[in-house]
């Protein structure tokens, strides 16, 4: 059977309806992963079992504020600019979406950056591995946009699909961005400000 | 619909080369060594990586780079990679063609449904065949046949493989297969994400198993740390196993939900749903919700066990307390992912065999979305003997006991659609009404483990073990089998052999309450759970246990025995509607089309006005005037 015969059953309303919808979903799910993360965070400084929230008494893991700067500025701006997208014409949707790909990929080598020049590591009490496990998997969901994002520009540029249905996957593609935002603020609160 | 051309098929040795279960197990094995590899290459050099007493790292890129094998060789990879190369390929794949369509990547709902039949329940013989290896333990009270260690890997296997096999066990078949043609659809929102929840299953189940060759699972299915952190490399398996799940589940909420939200036909108005796709939605919201934060937890064990973090290791900061809450966030309600599709399937078949409608169809909703609701309020109920503040104690108890009134609301469902009804007693209606015996003394046991004085002297006995084996073996798996027996003449297009049906439903009711009321008074007389010893006195219970759960088996054997029988010998060819239902799934030609309906059809009454006088037909399937797909 060939593809276009297939696909010809296809609304494309129901399809946007359905990319819209199980944006909103995945959005949920993620932000429930991350929950965990949040709990963590929050159970383990109270407890401060044995003492060793922070470490050891002459090793206090302290992330480079700068690189915690950096990426925020380039997560917030990823999702500000692909929310926007759905806001301005579809001419432009290429330029932005290619702009918010690029933040996001900036913010993926942060982190990686990062990473290479921590001056701690895992095994350096509760903070640290709170610290590594939401910032490793951030940037893990965060690489999964950046293909969804590749993936709306390959559409845009190529007018692939039908215009309603491009629409939804900038619109879905916007809105899951700026839920994983919202966990980058959430984060950068609780990582490196309140510690 | 549409023209589909149908291509001649190649010869079969063509159909087993290409992305297919075949490649994908050799992709996966392959994968397996090159991950493992890999991971000890990984471990070089990096102190966070090596300090593991295992080559954790090595076990777990193994793993994944197998199950990343395993979906490239079944053709996951193509679209994804499709689409970054600019080909727009089709949304739907091998949904025509031959029986190999079973054995690979196809996006058609109603194969994915006959997948996970098989497939879940393949996995769910294997943890059935766990526990009678665990009762021939039980025979004796001294160790006979396992080593201590051998047996509790035995209850984890057993306790792991049910939960997350019963996980998927009513979603996966039958949601996937009837929820799209019940709310007159012709697929789901996802097909391909629909495929994918069902190809990780397998992987989740036979990681798991391998846990056997790294020297077993010392935790139980709950994992809890700090043993599971310290435990040998089967752990591993337990974790790896158990995110492939959690993703699953996830992906599976998402889909039924987009599915029921967006993809209702014309009049298929939220007072028009079927009961079973209420229940579905509200389990999905529950997996689409709680199953993510299992994903996290275990990623934390799988970090403090390979990079060697310390979320759950007390001495260096970590707390046990915080897998133990994270793991019941998600524990608590995966109770009610297992419960509530039961629900929704004994309040589908009453009214068809009582031929009355559902008494109480909006009180049935509220029951489900304020079980939802209040499921994710009362996972610390599980750890009123760890040691937490006592402060909290009542307000977990209360809200624990709080759920029994939504849940209450389905027995006086149930109680209303039969009162004064003419039943048939059909095999489908009596497992439906055994779930309503089963789940009665199951939520009542549930009771006195929410009352925290009754909850301190039972925790940790065999009193728990038979609360929840009467919730999810007697409410899930009767409402499974009622569900069998019920929508698989549509499924497969033959009938069951009604006798055998009987026999099968006889045997596993009066035998499976046999096992497991007994095993309230083992609790009551301290008899400890995952523990192969026990006191001397108990041996005569127990072996009246053990000799009553190999009766289930054979139970499940005569079972199998009529599927095979039915499917393969006598091959009775099902009417399209047996039951007489008003159901839409009911109204399609048997076997369902591969588009389900020729026009999408616009619903004109709900599906349970039995005995109604003047009710109008339950869809207009030819409604000339409307386009072909839509709401």
């Amino acid at each position: 059977m060939s593809a276009a015969t297939v696909d010809a059953v296809e609304q494309p309303d129901i399809l946007a309806r359905n990319i819209r919808v199980g944006s909103r979903i995945w959005a949920a799910s993620q932000a429930f992963f991350f929950l965990a993360f949040f709990f963590a965070f929050l159970y383990l400084r109270a407890l401060n079992t044995s003492g060793m929230w922070r470490g050891w008494p002459h090793h206090h893991p302290s992330p480079s504020i700068a690189f915690g700067v950096a990426i925020l500025v380039c997560v917030l701006g990823s999702a500000a600019i692909a929310r926007s997208a759905a806001l301005v014409a579809p001419e432009m949707w290429r330029a932005t979406e290619w702009a918010a790909l690029a933040l996001a990929l900036a913010a993926v080598g942060l982190q990686c950056a990062q990473f290479s020049s921590l001056g701690f590591g895992p095994t350096d009490a509760a903070y640290a591995s709170v610290f590594v496990g939401w910032s490793g998997l951030f940037t893990v969901f965060l690489l999964g946009m950046c293909y969804w994002l590749a993936t709306v520009i390959g559409d845009v540029t190529r007018a692939s699909g039908t215009p309603v249905v491009r629409a939804a996957a900038v619109e879905g593609a916007g809105f899951v961005l700026l839920v994983l935002a919202g966990v980058e603020i959430a984060a950068f609160i609780l990582l490196y400000v309140v510690k | 619909m549409s023209a589909t051309p149908i291509a001649a098929q190649p010869p079969v040795w063509r159909r087993l080369i290409g992305f297919n279960m075949l490649t994908g197990l050799a992709l996966g094995i392959g994968g397996w060594f090159l991950g493992a590899w890999i991971g000890g290459q990984m471990a070089v050099g990096h102190p966070y990586l090596q300090g593991t007493d295992q080559n954790d790292v090595g076990i777990y890129m193994g793993y994944l780079f197998a199950v990343i094998g395993w979906l490239v060789g079944l053709g996951f990879a193509n679209y994804p990679i499709g689409r970054l190369l600019g080909r727009a390929p089709s949304l739907r794949h091998h949904e025509t063609g031959s029986w190999t369509r079973y054995f690979r990547l196809c996006t058609d709902h109603k194969v994915v449904g006959i997948q996970y039949l098989f497939g879940v329940g393949i996995f769910f013989f294997i943890g059935g065949l766990n526990a009678m290896l665990m009762r021939t333990e039980l025979l004796r009270p001294v160790e006979q046949a396992w080593p201590a260690s051998q047996y509790l890997t035995l209850v984890s296997l057993h306790g792991t493989m049910m939960i997350m096999m019963t996980s998927a066990f009513i979603l996966g078949p039958f949601g996937n297969y009837f929820v799209p043609i019940m709310i007159g659809a012709r697929r789901m929102a996802f097909p391909r994400i629909e495929a994918l929840t069902f190809w990780l299953v397998p992987a989740a189940g036979l990681i798991l198993l391998s846990a056997i060759a790294f020297g077993g699972i010392a935790t139980g299915w709950t994992g809890y740390a700090p043993l599971a952190d310290e435990g040998r490399a089967g752990m591993d398996a337990y974790v790896m196993s158990f995110i492939l799940i959690a993703i699953s589940l996830t992906l599976v909420g998402l889909n039924l939900m987009a599915t029921i939200l967006t993809m209702r036909a014309p009049g298929m108005s939220w007072t028009r749903l079927p009961i079973f796709v209420w229940s579905v939605l509200a389990t999905s919201i529950l997996m689409a919700l709680a199953a993510p934060v299992l994903v996290a937890s275990m990623t934390m064990v799988l970090m403090d066990r390979a990079a060697n973090t310390s979320f759950f290791v007390a001495s260096v900061g970590g707390s046990q307390y915080l897998y133990e809450n994270l793991f019941w966030f998600f524990g608590h309600p995966e109770v009610y992912i297992l419960a509530l599709p039961g629900f929704g399937i004994v309040l589908e078949i009453l009214p068809v065999f009582a031929r009355k409608p559902l008494w109480g169809y909006r009180l049935a909703v509220a029951g489900m979305l304020g079980v939802t609701l209040l499921s994710f309020m009362v996972w610390q109920h599980h750890l009123f003997v760890s040691g937490m503040n006592a402060g909290l104690r009542p307000f977990y108890m209360l809200t624990t006991e709080l759920i029994s009134i939504p849940t209450g609301f389905i027995f006086l469902n149930a109680i209303g659609t039969l009162w004064r009804a003419r039943i048939r007693f059909t095999v489908p209606m009596l497992f439906a009404l055994a779930f309503f015996f089963n789940f009665l003394i199951g939520g009542l046991s549930g009771i006195f483990l929410s009352d925290v004085p009754s909850d301190v002297t039972t925790h940790g006995s065999y009193f728990v073990m038979a609360h929840f084996h009467y919730t999810i073996v007697g409410g899930l798996v009767f409402a499974f089998f009622g569900a069998v027996y019920y929508w698989l003449p549509k499924m497969l297009g033959f009938e069951l052999n009604e006798t055998l049906g009987k026999i099968h439903f006889w045997l596993f009711f009066v035998f499976f309450n046999l096992t497991f009321f007994p095993l309230f008074a083992a609790g009551f007389l301290d008899m400890p759970r995952r523990v192969s010893t026990y006191a001397p006195h108990l041996q005569t219970l127990n072996i009246f246990v053990s000799a009553s759960a190999y009766v289930i088996g054979l139970s499940m054997l005569i079972f199998i025995a009529n599927l095979i029988w039915s499917l393969v010998f006598v091959r009775q060819p099902a009417a399209e509607n047996p039951w007489v239902s008003r159901g839409l799934e009911w109204q399609v030609p048997t076997p369902v089309p591969i588009e389900n309906f020729d026009r999408i059809p616009v619903i004109t009454s709900g599906p349970y006005e039995y005995g109604v006088p003047n009710a109008p037909p339950v869809a207009d399937f030819a409604p000339g005037a409307l386009p072909a797909a839509g709401r």
